[in-house]
């Protein structure tokens, strides 16, 4: 089944107009599509005049590509290439293998089986119509073909089946039951970007809506890919990136199944390929934690053209930058579950969680903006996982990690999406470990000067009775308490010890040094001179009325 | 009248000794008396047969007189004459010696002379006239009757008539003037006979007991005492052996035989109850033949409870009993009784302990605690410590009350543990164990995340399964697979535990244990410690501080000092606003007069013998306690004034929200905003803005054990003085456990075992190791909490605990009261128990009552 692929690269670049590289792909049974991987245009390009240089680009560079066996005759591998050559990613089909499994007394004969498969493909046609090329098989391999089985399926074992030149999109259905009682279950495995979704399951008490549910779960568990076209900074600065949905100009039949709409969610990744075999994967790079987030899609001129905002803790570049032979993807994910997972870790120490850490959950587009709503706050748990629940006003929000009083980290999440996310954070332990010493120093701070007035007021009082013993007791337990020298001494010698272990650890000490001096200031503050002398004249006055009383009273 | 007739008498005596004196005339001898007598003097001295005895009141209060009875039957009336008592028979007795003597010098012999002729006359002074002597021919006096003697003859009258108070008082009168009198102690004895037998008039038999035995004491041969006694005996027994009262019949046969062992009513009882002793352990004998040894160990004890076995028969007592034994335990309160305490109560605990058997188990404590478990062989660490594979044992011991278990049950418990859905989750083990796998009925293997530094310590769990009761709405119910003594029986004021697997039959009688274990509730401490000393009971788990020495030192009881003291702590809802000032519980923690409340309400004891200030949660020998701290001081100064601080940081919003209300009409009203100057023109403003913001009520739970409250109310009325706004809850209180918004401040009672995994669920009052409670802690204490799992050696741990330790001193996140050592108290029958247990309950199915 596998149908040769031919790889054709053409890069279109020009003096202030679009940057065009296009990958066209072609497969077996004239499932081809192209791929734009330059972005046209920096930040000035007109979006309509980018997306039609991105699609006559693409007409133009497509090569001829081997899409079928050896063995076929000239004339019909002819005739696939010139269907390649003509079919631009914008009007690219998807080229889907719906594999479905069957257990239960239902599904005994091959002929339900392969009634049920021909159910299901035309529920898909209903759905789709010419935006996807549908293989639809019955599963052989996947035995028990239930829910479980599919939860157990690992994108390793999948790539080894399905390599992406065969199907870009492989839609893994279970179809298990009796006749009273039956129960679907779907996954979407994505060869390009090597993932798959969540298990999407349902279960049914009437065997005759078995396929429309089927076309359901596969349309839910669908995700539209689409290719980045250009960015720009808006006018509140925002990155904007523009994304073309693959096939976009095809219309589907069902409303339902349109690819992207305002307020869905990107995730991209980049596919690096290699140099000298451009159709052959050199790296995939996902970008966890990095979202766009679509405002508009454009649904006349250049339909599919998805206008997001980009999300990230990281630089723009990271995933916008130029690359040799390089595939700037995105997948359009829509939430699957009520809420997701995210694991807080040590980023030189993954296995260690960071275990109650303080978050907030800011709702706002980019980080600089106001918020929408008040703050979400969460702590994470035991295993450094916070659990974060869809929002559905709000599809992506940014994350403040909080160590103490600063802050660790800002990431952009997008709940739902996929169950478990991992934030790697810096280690924050040794300026935490100085708050807390400071904190204590204050509050011996506090103690000190609470005690000074105490003893203050006391030997005024006794001063007044004329008891010059007790005024001087009193005087000697003042001399002993803690002074500005002491508090100054301490704090030193907790910023050194601090300054070396950052230095042990290997990490600025830059904030070390900002807590330490802060608590100094307020040393300073509490111990002036001007205070000082006030002080000392003050107990002056107290020794000299403790003496004249004492002479009075004798 | 008797007054009237003795003045009449002392006025014709000294009339007649008036008239002699001024006449010049000494009394030299009785003729010369007589005729003088005769010639100068009527009235004549009063006849003896017409003397008067002198009323009590006279004869105490008034002067002494002593009645000369002269030859010829008249009565002289004198002051004290000497020398006394037995007047007559000692100057006869001096006579005859000096009579006697021979040799010497002439010196010698004119004063042998001199005092023979003194002795022949007595001297006598008369009430009417003290300054003149005179002399009465001893030949001439028929008796000396004493004022001592009249008292004597006023008390026998007096006991006659029932007046014993009087009769008391002036027999003292006669001890204080004559002490050890002989002539006295017949009095005596008729004054005790007299009142014990109205005392048994007055059915008061046991006040009638203890006088008889004082009259034994004094005269064992009393002809009244043994009828006497017996009699009360006899009807006292009667009536205990009717109500099968046997104890008590026993003592009062006892009270009898102490005296008179042959007695015949004591005979009597003591044939009828060893009878009917005899009877009951042939019926034990029969049930135990029977199989029956619950039954048979009953009523043997009842057997021997009529009356003590001795002999054969004591030999089969021993051998029925020990078959089946029970200990029997004072208790304040009942496990399965809830509480309003947050957590688990010391009754709670307990109860676990009696009833559960974790898999490890504290064995012994010294700086560190060790470990043991019943129920793994080995338990070997590999890939350096990151995996384990506990091997199972396949027998236990013949005394071992817990049954087999598999490591298939095992390891089902272990994962309904590590399963976050369910009420059994134990987080942290989560946290570290990765994998495990049942390689065999026999091995358990473990795999973690990272190394346990305690690993033992961390699998002090019981083996639990999840069972469906009866109810399908309800949830799977936790079933308790390790158990020890299982409930059997309960009222109000006990509970029962048997031995969840019994002791095989054929083993030798000195190789049982205890079988059955009885918790018993009683009114108050005094009814514990009475029971306690009679033998109702077998241990006393712990004695208050005060009692202590007593118990120590009585020698009746094996005495058993706790290997791990019990350290007195105040913790602060994790949840709670009101406390998580720092300011607020240090001033709180200031405001305890340690030294002063261990002197003078715990140990009562100025030397603080038993007990100590505590300078961290766990005891003071840990190998957690940090050198740098110190047991916090007193000071009421300092509280105050930080006491002060803690409301004003309350206030700091109001204030805020003030001066901004102040800004905002100011700029409305198109002025310039000058902070600086408002704040100084408007401090009195703003301080009356924020004067009804104040601390809020501090709700203090203190846990259900007697010196705890003792000590909190003191400590309450303290901080009362200190112008805290403080509730006490007591709570033993029956009642649902108080939720986290209902309390802020608790007592505790704690004893830890391992600081390194008990510090969290004592700080954070939280068993299930919940993260979210450590939210009103600073971010750099949660760290520190949760390093400490992630200690990668014991100096790290150690170094970790440090730091913890003095950042919890310095910002009172545990406020650490006391440390007391706790001592335990079994009967002289109780043995098998550690000689300085960790628990109450320790190897609790290894000890033996054995009488």
């Amino acid at each position: 089944m596998a149908g040769d692929s031919v790889t054709n690269i053409s890069a279109i670049s020009g003096q202030g107009v679009a940057i065009l590289l296009a990958l066209v792909f072609g497969f077996g049974d004239s499932n081809a599509f192209a791929f734009q991987t330059n972005p046209p245009s920096e930040n000035t390009e007109d979006r309509s005049s980018a997306a039609a240089s991105a699609s006559e680009g693409a007409t133009k560079a497509t090569a001829p590509t081997s899409a079928a066996p050896s063995s076929t005759n000239d004339a019909v591998a002819s005739k696939k290439e010139e269907e390649a050559k003509e079919l631009r990613f914008t009007e690219q089909p998807y080229t889907v293998l719906i594999s479905v499994g069957f257990e239960g007394d239902l599904f005994k004969t091959s002929a339900s089986r392969e009634q049920m498969l021909i159910e299901i493909q035309q529920s898909v046609q209903r759905l789709y119509g010419k935006l996807w090329k549908v293989t639809i098989r019955s599963n052989e391999w996947m035995i028990p073909g239930n829910a479980d089985h599919l939860q157990r399926l690992t994108v390793e074992g999948l790539l080894a089946r399905f390599p992406e030149e065969e199907f870009q999109k492989v839609f893994l259905l279970t179809v298990a039951g009796t006749t009273s009682r039956q129960h679907v279950a779907c996954r979407e495995f994505d060869t390009r970007m090597h993932e798959m979704t969540p298990v999407r399951q349902m279960a049914l008490r009437d065997a005759r809506s078995i396929s429309n549910t089927c076309g359901r779960l596969i349309r839910d568990s669908f995700r539209p890919v689409l290719m980045f076209v250009r960015r720009f900074l808006d006018e509140e600065q925002h990155t904007r990136v523009e994304m073309q949905a693959q096939g976009g100009q095809i219309l589907t039949p069902d409303a339902s199944a349109i690819q992207v709409l305002p307020g869905d969610v990107l995730r991209p990744f980049r596919r690096e390929m290699e140099r000298r075999n451009a159709k052959k994967l050199k790296l995939l790079r996902p970008f966890p934690l990095t979202y766009m987030r679509v405002m508009s899609v454009d649904t006349e001129i250049s339909r599919g053209m998805a206008n997001t905002i980009f999300l990230s803790h990281l630089s723009p570049d990271s995933f916008l930058g130029k690359g040799r032979r390089t595939q700037r993807l995105a997948l359009r994910q829509r939430p699957t579950a009520e809420q997701s997972v995210v694991r807080l870790v040590l980023t030189n120490r993954p296995d260690k969680p960071l275990i109650s850490h303080r978050l907030a959950l800011a709702y706002q587009l980019g980080y600089k903006d106001k918020e929408a709503q008040d703050q979400t706050k969460l702590v994470s748990d035991r295993n450094g996982d916070v659990t974060i629940s869809v929002s559905p006003d709000h599809p992506t929000f940014w994350i403040r990690v909080y160590s103490g009083s600063s802050l660790l980290a800002r990431v952009p999440y997008a709940p739902g999406l996929i169950p478990f996310d991992t934030v790697k954070l810096p280690d924050d332990s040794v300026r935490l470990g100085v708050e807390g010493e400071i904190q204590l120093l204050s509050d011996e701070l506090i103690d000190a000067i609470a005690k000074r007035e105490v003893l203050i007021a006391r030997a005024e009082k006794q001063a007044d009775a004329g008891e010059v013993d007790l005024v001087t007791s009193l005087l000697e337990q003042y001399a002993e308490i803690s002074g500005k020298d002491y508090f100054i001494e301490q704090v030193k010698a907790i910023q050194t010890l601090a300054e070396k272990e950052a230095k042990s650890k290997r990490v600025g000490s830059k904030r070390l040094a900002a807590l330490c001096e802060s608590f100094k200031g307020s040393v300073e503050t509490f111990f002036t001179d001007e205070k000082r002398a006030t002080r000392l004249q003050q107990i002056r006055e107290i020794k000299g009325t403790a003496e004249r009383k004492s002479n009075e009273t004798l | 009248m008797c007054d009237t007739v003795l003045s009449k008498a002392f006025w014709k005596s000294s009339l007649a000794i008036i008239l002699l004196t001024t006449c010049g005339l000494s009394l030299l001898d009785a003729e010369k008396l007589h005729a003088q007598d005769r010639a100068t003097a009527e009235p004549s001295l009063p006849k003896y047969e017409d003397m008067q005895l002198p009323s009590a009141r006279v004869l105490k209060n008034e002067d002494s007189v002593d009645w000369i009875v002269l030859t010829d039957g008249r009565v002289l009336v004198t002051t004290p004459v000497y020398p006394r008592p037995n007047t007559l028979k000692t100057i006869q007795d001096e006579l005859r010696t000096l009579e006697k003597a021979t040799g010497g010098n002439a010196a010698q012999r004119r004063a042998r002379t001199e005092r023979r002729k003194r002795l022949r006359n007595l001297t006598v002074v008369l009430p009417s006239d003290v300054s003149t002597d005179l002399y009465l021919p001893v030949s001439q006096i028929d008796q000396v009757i004493l004022h001592e003697d009249l008292c004597l003859r006023r008390v026998d009258q007096l006991l006659e008539a029932d007046e014993i108070t009087q009769a008391y008082e002036l027999l003292l009168h006669v001890e204080q003037e004559l002490p050890g009198w002989d002539n006295s102690q017949p009095s005596f004895e008729k004054l005790l006979a007299t009142e014990a037998r109205l005392k048994v008039k007055n059915n008061d038999d046991s006040a009638a007991m203890a006088i008889l035995d004082e009259l034994a004491g004094r005269n064992i041969d009393n002809p009244d005492l043994r009828e006497i006694l017996a009699g009360i005996v006899d009807r006292r027994v009667a009536d205990a052996a009717s109500d099968k009262r046997f104890d008590s019949a026993r003592y009062n046969l006892s009270r009898l035989t102490r005296h008179f062992p042959q007695d015949a009513v004591a005979e009597k009882w003591k044939t009828r109850l060893k009878n009917r002793s005899d009877e009951l352990l042939r019926q034990a004998r029969e049930l135990f033949d029977q199989k029956k040894y619950r039954d048979a160990a009953l009523v043997a004890q009842e057997a021997d409870f009529v009356w003590k076995t001795s002999g054969s028969a004591r030999a089969v007592y021993t051998e029925l009993v020990a078959r089946y034994q029970f200990l029997r335990v004072p208790v304040g309160g009942f496990g399965d009784v809830e509480t309003v305490f947050p957590i688990s109560s010391r009754d709670q605990r307990r109860d676990s302990q009696l009833t559960s058997v974790p898999l490890f188990e504290a064995a012994a404590a010294d700086e560190l605690t060790y470990f043991q478990s019943s129920f793994f062989e080995d338990w070997d660490p590999t890939d350096l410590g990151r995996e384990v594979v506990f091997s199972v044992r396949q027998t236990r011991p013949y005394w071992q009350s817990q049954p087999l278990l598999t490591a298939n049950q095992i390891a089902d418990s272990l994962s309904i543990r590590l399963d976050s859905s369910l009420p059994t989750f134990d987080a942290r083990l989560a946290s570290f164990v990765k994998e495990f796998a049942v390689r065999s009925p026999t091995e358990l293997q473990v795999v973690f995340n990272r190394v346990p530094l305690n690993l033992e310590a961390m699998f002090r769990f019981p083996v639990t399964t999840l069972e469906r009761g009866d109810d399908p709405d309800a949830g799977p119910q936790s079933k308790l697979l390790s158990t020890r003594f299982v409930p059997a029986a309960k009222s109000d004021r006990s509970r029962t535990y048997l031995r969840s697997v019994d002791e095989p039959d054929g083993l030798l009688r000195t190789q049982y244990h205890v079988a059955e274990l009885i918790e018993k509730k009683y009114e108050d401490r005094e009814s514990e410690v009475r029971a306690f000393s009679k033998g109702e009971l077998d241990v006393l788990p712990h004695l208050r501080p005060w009692e202590i020495d007593i118990f120590k030192y009585s020698g009746s009881f094996s005495v058993q000092k706790y290997r791990l003291p019990q350290t007195h702590v105040l913790t602060f809802n994790p949840k709670s606003e009101a406390v998580t000032n720092p300011q607020l519980r240090r001033a709180l923690s200031f405001g305890v007069d340690r030294e002063g409340l261990l002197k003078k309400v715990i140990l009562r004891d100025a030397e603080m013998q038993h007990g100590r200030p505590a300078k961290a949660p766990w005891n003071s020998r840990s190998y957690a306690n940090s050198p740098l701290v110190q047991p916090p001081k007193y000071d009421l100064y300092l509280s105050f004034l930080l006491k002060l601080a803690a409301q004003e940081k309350l206030r700091v919003p109001g204030r805020l929200e003030f001066v901004a209300a102040a800004k905002k009409r100011i700029e409305d009203a198109g002025e310039e905003w000058k902070p600086d100057v408002f704040r100084r023109e408007n401090a009195a403003a703003i301080t009356k803005s924020v004067s009804h913001i104040t601390l809020p009520r501090l709700r203090f739970v203190v846990e259900d054990d007697p010196v705890a409250m003792l000590a909190a109310e003191k400590m309450v009325e303290r901080w009362k003085a200190l112008k805290f706004d403080i509730e006490l809850i007591p709570g033993g209180q029956p009642g649902k456990p108080l939720a986290d918004d209902e309390w802020d401040v608790m007592y505790r009672v704690t004893r830890m075992e391992e600081p390194l995994l008990d510090l969290w669920p004592l700080m954070l009052t939280d068993e299930q190791l919940d993260v979210s409670r450590l939210e009103t802690y600073p971010d750099w204490m949660r760290q520190e909490l949760i390093n400490l799992d992630y200690a990668t050696s014991f100096p790290d741990a150690r170094g970790k605990l440090f730091q913890i330790h003095r950042h919890m001193s310095a910002q009172a996140f545990i406020v650490p009261l006391w440390e007391l050592d706790d001592y335990i108290a079994f009967q002289r029958s109780v043995a098998g128990f550690e000689s300085q247990p960790l628990s109450v309950y320790q190897s609790v199915e290894k000890w033996q009552v054995i009488p």
